[in-house]
């Protein structure tokens, strides 16, 4: 028996209405509770950087406190729609699953610094096989949205605040890691810094920032999942047999016990 | 030939029938030279050599046979198997020179480096490059940080300059560029007739190339200086964003075998590959560091003159020469990059997915990361080719008819069931 808590009542947690999970559904054991936290730009109130740093601080207390035991904070921007998204993010993976039998979606850029971004990024690409063409696909997209979410244009802050808040933002999140098992794109709760002014060659980032985008782009990767396939389970058995049989015949040759041809 | 005080600038080729083994050690332009032959490799043949590969250099199989270890990730017996391959092949087919070029022989200790001996056997000719130390130390802090360390270039300097034995910060460091001690290490086991120096000039951009041509009695521009990659330093903007993101990995939780096929491998390659942002400021090299580099340099100079190796090319002092020094001074700390820079990194970062199999296992010794790309390139696999089930059952019957005492089968069964399945995904 399992069950998912999910609790209510901080800024940007669990905010959206929440399918509901069929009984039993999951892999873990026990009680887990599942933060889902939207984009920081969605329930920070925009202020003074010391309130800014001093909510996020508060905010960052309440997420632990209530992600005590077995809990998983997933950064998720905006609803979670269905109960199969839901269930990805209970088991500590992102959402939604990947479908490997559709297309992945290709990136829009939003202005021309994206855009030149995107093309530095896809220029690294090389041909590859046909899983490999969808992993880099989904790193593209990855890379586009972190690049995005990261150098987000910000009216209320100058760069200076933003930074400053964005400094604060890393700092909750790495007492948030300590403390929780957290996934998703750590971008979406760090505080966006203004981005370079839009022209062909891009100009330069913050090193850290350019840092950040990297490492969620290696995260996702790292977070990402298949969606189940029908007969996927039984091709699982069957190769666990098969492995687990061919290690026995191995035994035996190397003991003696089975002539090699 | 050479005297040892001066060596010489031309070079007798090798017997026919030798196996050239180039040791390095890093630094000292191993990536030209590898490079200018793996681009020859398939014409090196019409002149008598042989250089076995698959890329530039076989670093992984050197490593296996030097250390009995290779990067987080990967099999050792696999790189073994090949670098035993290689070597056969030199025995079988017999090319008038083959050639074998890794800086990882460098780090073998005495043990090793006569089981490498052995293996190659009598006709086995040991070349070893150096090039000025003061050349060599920024060069070699850069490779550090691409293998995840974070220490600044002044703290690393300060610590690895203090005393010349290996130690903190890097170990390997005095055991690679001690040069005297790994001449030593050669010459003990090799002997002085079997061992070549060759003295690298960085202001002679030809000489590497000529003396490797002359070596192997190839025609001159069979090396192609221009066909040879260099293995270009990055900006100090480009390196302190890698230390940077080094730091911050540190924190991911994420592990060594994932920053080598994503990092190392991958985004690092991407940034070596593009053309620097001309505004990026070169590294410099403090002033005290500068002399106290030249004096070490000169310590090691001597005792390798007091080893009276015959076969020398090149000229030994120009391994001491001050106007062989790298721009001095001290960086401006930088907190930019270039935006072109992060999203070639990102973009190398990503493309190194495609290193990833989706074979039926995943590698026991694999990172997080790793794994996650598997399940996903391997459920495009079965999408793919929806009759895997059925070929699975087949082989799964073969192998317990083996296992019942039935016929029997073929050694290495797994292997080649293995191979089917990763054929059959196109890996």
């Amino acid at each position: 028996m399992n069950s998912l808590l999910m609790p209510r009542g901080i800024p940007g947690i669990n905010v959206h209405p929440l399918p509901e999970l069929p009984s039993g559904a999951g892999t873990w054991d026990g009680e887990r509770t599942l933060l889902v936290c939207d984009d920081v730009r969605t329930w920070l109130a925009v202020g003074t950087v010391a309130e800014m740093t001093a909510a996020l601080e508060r905010w960052a207390d309440q997420v632990i406190a209530a992600g005590t035991g077995d809990s998983v904070l997933a950064i998720h921007p905006g609803p979670v729609t269905t109960a199969a998204d839901l269930l990805a993010l209970a088991e500590g993976t992102r959402a939604p699953y990947v479908d490997v039998q559709a297309e992945p979606p290709v990136p829009t850029p939003a202005d021309p610094v994206s855009a030149r971004f995107d093309a530095v990024v896809t220029e690294q690409f090389a041909g590859g096989s046909a899983p490999s063409l969808l992993t880099k696909a989904l790193g593209r997209g990855d890379a586009v949205a972190a690049f995005e979410r990261a150098t987000a244009p910000d009216a209320h802050l100058s760069a200076a605040d933003a930074a400053a808040v964005r400094a604060a933002s890393i700092a909750v999140l790495r007492r948030l890691e300590q403390a929780l098992t957290v996934i998703g794109p750590r971008e979406a709760l760090l505080w966006p810094v203004p981005r370079p002014a839009p022209d062909e060659s891009g100009g330069t980032l913050s090193m850290q920032l350019a840092v950040g985008v990297a490492l969620d782009v290696l995260r996702a990767a790292g977070e990402r999942r298949p969606l189940p396939f029908p007969g996927g389970a039984e091709i699982d058995r069957l190769e666990r047999e098969l492995i687990g049989k061919q290690r026995q015949l191995d035994e035996r040759r190397a003991s003696g016990q089975e002539p090699r041809r | 030939m050479t005297g040892p005080a001066t060596g010489s600038t031309s070079v007798p080729a090798l017997p026919d029938g030798s196996i050239l083994l180039h040791i390095g050690p890093y630094k000292t332009g191993t990536t030209a030279i590898q490079a200018a032959l793996a681009e020859n490799r398939d014409r090196l043949p019409a002149q008598g050599v042989s250089y076995p590969g698959r890329g530039n250099h076989e670093f992984a199989p050197a490593m296996a046979i030097t250390h009995g270890r290779v990067d987080p990730g990967r099999s050792v017996e696999a790189h073994l198997d090949y670098w035993h391959q290689m070597v056969r092949g030199f025995h079988t087919e017999r090319p008038r020179i083959g050639v074998l070029s890794s800086e990882a022989y460098s780090e073998a200790k005495p043990e090793r480096i006569a089981t490498i001996l052995d293996e190659l056997g009598p006709t086995a000719h040991v070349v070893i490059t150096l090039r000025p130390l003061v050349r060599i130390i920024g060069s070699q802090w850069q490779q550090y940080l691409q293998n995840n360390r974070v220490f600044s270039y002044p703290d690393w300097l300060e610590g690895v300059l203090a005393n010349p034995e290996p130690g903190p910060p890097t170990p390997t460091f005095w055991t690679r560029h001690r040069h005297d001690r790994l001449v030593e290490r050669w010459l003990d086991v090799v002997g002085p007739e079997r061992l070549t120096l060759l003295v690298v000039d960085d202001n002679d951009k030809t000489f590497l190339m000529r003396g490797f041509e002359q070596l192997l009695g190839l025609r001159p521009g069979t090396l192609d200086l221009r066909q040879a990659q260099r293995n270009r330093s990055l900006t100090y903007n480009e390196i302190e964003f890698v230390r940077a993101f080094n730091q911050a990995y540190a924190e991911t939780g994420l592990g060594a075998a994932d920053y080598t096929t994503f990092i190392r491998y991958a985004g690092m390659r991407a940034l070596q590959a593009r053309t620097p942002n001309p505004a990026d400021q070169r590294l410099l090299t403090p002033q005290w560091a500068v002399e106290r580099t030249l004096e070490l340099a000169g310590q090691i100079v001597a005792n390798i003159r007091a080893l009276e190796v015959p076969r020398i090319v090149g000229d030994l002092a120009t391994l001491v020469d001050p106007a062989q020094a790298p721009p001095v001074g001290e960086n401006t700390p930088v907190t930019e990059v270039d935006l072109e820079a992060a999203a070639a990194f990102v973009g190398g970062l990503v493309n190194g997915s495609g290193k990833v199999h989706g074979g039926p296992t995943p590698n026991d010794n694999w990172g997080r990361v790793q794994h996650a790309v598997w399940q996903l390139h391997r459920a495009v696999n079965y999408a793919e080719h929806p009759d895997w089930e059925q070929h699975l059952r087949t082989d799964l019957a073969r192998v317990e008819r083996e296992l019942a005492g039935g016929a029997g089968g073929p050694a290495h069964l797994w292997q080649r069931v293995r191979g089917r399945l990763r054929k059959r995904a196109g890996m």
